[in-house]
Parts: C-alpha cells; sequence; structure tokens
C-alpha cells in the first residue's frame, strides 16, 4: 500500500509493531477478473451503516464509525484495497487497521496494572489479563482467516453465510 | 415479525393467553424442544436444592464464583442452539468489548462497592444507632434467601425506575441502553458509575446467614441470566407472570425511548405487576438514536458529556454558539 509520509527509520520501526492491529493479505482473481468487477463484488461490505469508502483508481479506501455488531468487518475501521496486475495474473491486496484488536492487545496491560494496585483485584485482574491475551490471539488469527474466507467468497460471487444476518427478520 | 409487540395496540391488546400463543417458540427435534421447554425451571430447582442441601465446604464464595462462570458461558454456548435473532449473534468484537465491561465489573467496581458501597455504610449506620439484627440469621434459610433476593430486587427496580425518571441517573444508565444487540454478557456493559449505583441495596442490613447470600446469588442468577440471553426458550407461562425474561426486557431496551420506561425490575416481574409499569411482549430491535453502536470511550465518558458541554461553553461561548 502506499505510504506517503513519515521518515523512512519511522515507516519501518511502525512496520514491526503494526501486525498488532493490521491485517494484511493478497488474494489472486480469476483469469480475466478486471479491478472493477472485483470491487463491484465486494461493494455490498461497504454499503454498511457507518461506513465511508472512495475509489481512487485501482485503489479502494474505507473507514467506519461505529458499525453495527454484524457488519462483517466490524473489526477493522479504516483499510485499503488495491488491485495490482503481475506476471502471474492480477490479485487483491488488502490493508486492514483495527483499533480493537489494538484495544484487546492492551487490555491485558491495564488488567495486570489494576491487579497490583488494587489488592483486591489480585486475582481477578491476573485472570481477565489471561482471558484478553487470549481472546487476543485468537482475535488476530480468527479475523485475518475471516476477512481472507470473506473476500474470496465475495470475489467468487459465493453467498458465505446460509443463514440470514438482517435485522427484522425472526429467526423462529 | 414487528420490531416490538405488545407495548401498545390501535385495536384491542392481545389478552395474556393470546400472547402466550402468539410468542414465536423453539424449533427442531423434540429432544431440543423438550431441552428449552424444561431447562429453564430444572436449572431453577437444581440451584435451590444445591444452595439447601450442599456440605458446607461446597457452599463456598469459590464454588459460586465457579459456578456464575460456568453458567454464563453455557448460556453463550446456547445461544448457538436456539438462537433468538441471527443479528444478535456474537461475534468476536462484541465478546472482547462485553468481556471489558465484565472485567471493570469484577475489579474497579467492586473496590468501589466494598468501599463506597451499601455495605460500609449500612455497616456503620447499624454501629453508630446500635443496630443488632443477628435474629434474622433464625428464619428458615429459604425464608432469608427469599428476602434477600426480594429487598435487593425492590432497590433495584426504584433505583431503575429513577434512572428511567431523572436525568442525572438517566445519563449514568443510558450507555447500556446503546447497545445494538442482547447476549448473555450484555447485562455488564454500561458505565461503571451506574453498574456501582445499581448494586446499592439494603439487603445487608440483616445478618442473615452468609450462605443466604450466596443462595440469593445462585438462585437469582437462574433467573436473571437469560434477561440479556439471545436464546429462544419456551419459557412456561407462569414463569413469565412471576420473573424477568428476555421478552420484558428486550422490550425495555426498545429503540423508543418512551417504550424503555416499563420492566425495571432485575429478578422479580411482579415487582413492576404490582406498581403498574409491566409490559409484557417483547422487541427484537433494540438500541438508541435508531440503533447507534456507542464505543467504549463514550460510554466511559457519557455521564460527564453535559459538564463538558458546558466547559466548553463557559471557556468559548461563541465558538459553542456556532456549533
Amino acid at each position: 500500500m502506499a505510504q506517503s509520509h513519515g521518515g523512512r527509520g519511522g515507516m519501518i520501526a511502525l512496520r514491526l509493531i503494526d501486525w498488532i492491529w493490521t491485517v494484511r493479505g493478497s488474494l489472486s482473481l480469476a483469469a480475466g477478473q478486471s479491478g472493477d468487477d472485483a470491487f463491484a463484488r465486494l461493494d455490498a461490505l461497504f454499503r454498511e451503516q457507518g461506513t465511508t469508502r472512495r475509489r481512487e483508481g485501482h485503489v479502494l479506501i474505507f473507514h467506519k464509525v461505529n458499525a453495527l455488531s454484524q457488519d462483517k468487518l466490524a473489526v477493522f475501521e479504516r483499510g485499503e484495497l488495491q488491485v495490482v496486475g503481475g506476471p502471474s495474473g492480477s490479485e487483491l491486496r488488502y490493508d486492514l487497521k483495527s483499533r480493537a484488536l489494538l484495544f484487546c492487545f492492551l487490555a491485558p496491560f491495564f488488567f495486570l496494572g489494576v491487579s497490583a494496585a488494587i489488592e483486591t483485584s489480585r486475582i481477578s485482574g491476573r485472570v481477565f489479563a489471561g482471558i484478553f491475551t487470549a481472546l487476543y490471539i485468537a482475535g488476530r488469527l480468527l479475523e485475518a482467516r475471516l476477512v481472507a474466507r470473506l473476500f474470496a467468497l465475495r470475489l467468487a460471487g459465493a453467498d458465505e453465510t446460509h443463514r440470514s444476518d438482517a435485522p427484522g427478520t425472526c429467526s423462529a | 415479525m414487528n420490531a416490538a409487540f405488545g407495548s401498545q395496540s390501535a385495536t384491542r391488546a392481545p389478552d395474556a393467553r393470546e400472547r402466550a400463543t402468539q410468542r414465536p417458540t423453539v424449533h427442531g427435534g423434540p429432544v431440543k424442544r423438550l431441552f428449552f421447554t424444561w431447562f429453564q425451571p430444572t436449572v431453577l430447582l437444581a440451584m435451590i436444592l444445591f444452595w439447601t442441601y450442599a456440605p458446607d465446604k461446597l457452599a463456598t464464595p469459590a464454588v459460586a464464583i465457579g459456578i456464575g462462570i460456568a453458567f454464563k458461558a453455557l448460556c453463550l454456548g446456547l445461544e448457538w442452539v436456539s438462537e433468538r435473532h441471527a443479528h444478535w449473534r456474537l461475534t468476536w468484537k462484541e465478546l472482547t468489548t462485553d468481556l471489558f465491561y465484565v472485567a471493570v465489573s469484577f475489579t474497579l467496581v467492586k473496590f468501589a462497592a466494598k468501599h463506597i458501597g451499601s455495605e460500609p455504610a449500612i455497616d456503620a449506620a447499624k454501629h453508630y444507632f446500635n443496630i443488632h439484627t443477628a435474629w434474622a440469621g433464625h428464619w428458615p434459610f429459604l425464608v432469608q434467601v427469599f428476602v434477600t433476593m426480594l429487598v435487593f430486587d425492590f432497590g433495584q427496580y426504584w433505583m431503575h425506575r429513577a434512572m428511567h425518571n431523572w436525568y442525572p441517573l438517566w445519563v449514568t444508565h443510558a450507555p447500556h441502553h446503546y447497545i445494538t444487540q442482547l447476549n448473555a454478557l450484555k447485562g455488564a456493559v454500561g458505565n461503571p458509575i451506574e453498574i456501582f449505583l445499581i448494586g446499592l441495596g439494603i439487603g445487608g442490613f440483616f445478618d442473615f446467614l452468609p450462605r443466604a447470600a450466596l443462595a440469593a446469588g445462585g438462585i437469582g442468577l437462574a433467573i436473571d441470566v437469560y434477561t440479556h440471553a439471545n436464546i429462544r426458550f419456551n419459557t412456561p407461562r407462569w414463569w413469565l407472570y412471576l420473573f424477568n425474561t428476555i421478552e420484558h426486557h428486550s422490550l425495555h431496551h426498545s429503540q423508543d425511548y418512551q417504550s424503555t420506561r416499563c420492566n425495571y425490575a432485575n429478578t422479580f416481574i411482579f415487582i413492576d405487576r404490582i406498581f403498574g409499569t409491566c409490559v409484557d411482549g417483547e422487541a427484537e430491535l433494540v438500541g438508541q438514536e435508531g440503533g447507534r453502536r456507542m464505543p467504549i470511550k463514550e460510554q466511559m465518558l457519557y455521564p460527564f458529556l453535559p459538564l463538558i458541554d458546558k466547559a466548553r461553553a463557559w471557556r468559548s461561548p461563541t465558538a459553542v454558539a456556532a456549533e
């Protein structure tokens, strides 16, 4: 993804730690699939409440504010998707930022601090620090897999769910 | 299905029997339907029997906490077996957010309650006025348990009702109403000031057996854990009449503010029936401001926003007027 600001040293340092809140990946497009077609197939994902998006050539940039729980990209507040051509065909590259992942990464430190500061929270603070550590690891792995699967299925034109998530429908 | 039904009707309101038959039921095979029909009464009975007859070495606070955690986890699992609404389904982000509030309740709010909550205040008052209530510990055990639950819920009812009728209290409680889905952990979501206030009570006035408080907590959990849970049960009609349920509480979380002003009790919905604030029915679309999801930072700051706005107006009146 294009990065035009900041010193080179700073960018390298940031790159070393931004895996904490960043999910990157790439998916090969089908032979002959254009960038316009790929973005058209993904477009519904960015029509959610609180989401704004814009196209700049082969790059799609989105922002989310207070995404609803069932927004399939709710974990990511902003991101860039880019279609690039290569010798073996075009591919979709994505770079997604998540405050939720960063928050979950920092939460254990907060509760360790609480356990150190408050005697009555000595055990519970440590337990929750452990829970958030496990949640972070699970979330960092799970959300990366889910978003890759989501993009792959949408690009292939498949519906990734057989159950309605739409509010206003009754499951019974 | 309508977003909410049962609150008011332009034509004749359905009676209790009609509402019961209109309620969606658990779909699936006979085993699943049997399980989700009898689960709630069976667990309640089991909890009463355990806390009444379990040996003292088992009836401990640690066991109570363990049961509470295991039961919440079980309910989160049941949400995937008999789901009420797909858009209430738990996601990783919701789980992480909800557990943060649970963690804050278990640590910071608990610390505040221990030092500046109702228990130390009652202890100090009893000491000052030389009041002794050891006689209460000789009451029949289940009476002690029921009185503990009732006194707590009665206090909670009026605190909760006040929160919906007095602005300074509403700004502490409002963040809880910005949840956009319900699940078994959502009861802990809210501003810590509200969680502290809602926990105040005079149950500690009576010197009941310590075991009675544990039993009240366990039995109360077996009733009110479902009020935020995304689980479809075939809840018995007598249960709906006596206890707060997800049906009542989802209606309390309706998106229009006026519909939230009902069903205040945490456990015993008959308190609402007595005081005329009970509305039978349920809602599917929950939240405020059309379902805007409030982030954690805003949840924490929300009670102070009026003061922050006043401070801004004082420092820069022209800028605020322009806004």
